[in-house]
């Protein structure tokens, strides 16, 4: 039978689904049971729709992981000691890189110091070695002084004067070793630090490397 | 280019011990687990090749359910165990397809016509065989012909069977927009297959 109008055809593909909703439409299974061509469309979709509802199963292209590894692993290093010791690898060796770190710059800018005070030192030895009076540091202190406020010992060779080029030279030395000497004993906590930092990492390489949980 | 996968002949009926199995799964069992995987591997391999339409990017899919299978087994409270496997591999390939939707660069292979299947010589009816080898191939490539999203819609409700709301929540879209999407879907299949209607009949 022809109809002039024809139901939506979403409206019967709907219907070829068993929808509800379409299926409890009157006038659509009505039209679809007289309309020749209607019931045609909705008997090729019902076809459609079964042979779909058989398509086969497919054989995996490559061979598949069937358990994750990332769970057995994790279950590894979560049991028992050696799990916890390796977990441990990580904040160990990052403490101990932050620690080597902090000494390190400690150290380098203790040295650094050190060295540009020595090197300010200078002019007032070459002035005493002239025989001249030193002028003071900013502190007050001769520049002929250590830290400790003894007299240096290079006082005697520093008043021999020109006249004897040897005496000088032993002077100057004498007030290097003491910067050297001032140098060493300043940064000693920084070296410290970097020996402690480093040996951090090293024990965090070692928890990380060598502890291996036990395999499964 | 994805090639004509190879079609198991059949779906995979669920364990005759499937209730145990998954009851020892549940209970943190790997070996039980493993057994389910290798069992359903097939069925979730097929949906996701369905829904991404590249071999790769299927098994990729099917190797991420499997971690979040494993990840979620614990919590598996009942209920047919393939459906719920299927649900999870279909997540997982509609992430991959978004993620492959959301970089321009990157387009799902087109679908490539591939050699029939040979039908099987020692099947009673090997002329029979060769038909229905035949329909699924077509219908396979008509499937990869369909809009993704259609395709998603119609793979998940008239090959793997989801209600409306299912596959609502596994495409994460309103229930009106997936009804529209599997009735245009569908009648655009029969448009594709316009010319293999013989295939049909028999």
């Amino acid at each position: 039978m022809q109809h002039p109008i024809h139901p939506d055809p979403e409206r019967l593909a709907a219907l070829a689904g068993g929808d509800p909703e379409a299926t409890a439409d009157g006038a659509l299974t009505g039209h679809a049971d007289t309309c020749t061509q209607c019931g045609e469309v909705l008997r090729e979709l019902r076809l459609l729709r079964s042979a779909l509802s058989e398509l086969p199963d497919l054989v995996p292209s490559r061979p598949l992981q069937l358990v994750p590894p990332v769970p057995a692993e994790t279950a590894a290093d979560g049991g028992g000691p050696l799990g916890w010791l390796r977990r441990l690898a990580a904040p160990v060796m990052a403490a101990g890189a932050g620690l080597a770190l902090v000494g390190a710059v400690g150290f380098g800018s203790v040295v650094l110091g050190g060295m540009a005070a020595s090197a300010g030192a200078r002019p007032d030895l070459a002035a005493e070695d002239r025989g001249g009076e030193a002028p003071e540091e900013a502190s007050g202190e001769p520049a002929n002084f250590d830290e400790s406020g003894e007299p240096a010992p290079s006082d005697e060779a520093a008043v021999g004067g020109p006249d004897d080029p040897s005496d000088g030279e032993d002077a100057e030395d004498g007030e290097e070793s003491a910067v050297a000497l001032v140098d060493l004993a300043t940064p000693t906590p920084w070296l410290v630090l970097t020996g402690a930092g480093a040996l951090m990492l090293v024990g965090g390489l070692a928890l990380r490397f060598v502890v291996q949980p036990r395999a499964g | 280019m994805p090639t004509d996968p190879s079609r198991q002949g059949h779906r995979t009926p669920p364990l005759p011990d499937e209730q145990d199995v998954v009851a020892r799964a549940t209970a943190g069992d790997r070996g039980a687990f493993t057994r389910l995987m290798e069992h359903y591997q097939s069925a979730c391999y097929g949906l996701a090749w369905r829904l991404l339409g590249d071999s790769e990017l299927a098994a990729d899919a099917t190797q991420d359910a499997f971690v979040h299978a494993y990840d979620a087994i614990g919590r598996f409270r009942g209920g047919v165990f393939r459906s719920w496997l299927l649900r999870i591999t279909a997540n997982a390939s509609y992430d991959i397809l978004r993620r492959a939707q959301r970089r321009p660069t990157t387009t799902l292979p087109e679908p490539q016509e591939g050699q029939a299947e040979l039908p099987d010589a020692g099947a009673p009816n090997p002329v029979a065989e060769a038909v229905r080898s035949e329909l699924y191939r077509q219908l396979d490539l008509a499937l990869l012909r369909l809009p993704n999203d259609q395709r998603t819609a119609v793979v998940l409700c008239d090959v793997y069977g989801m209600d409306y709301n299912e596959v609502a929540a596994a495409t994460d879209s309103a229930l009106g927009t997936v009804k529209s999407r599997i009735h245009r879907g569908r009648l655009r299949l029969r448009e594709l297959l316009a010319d293999h209607r013989e295939l049909f009949e028999r």
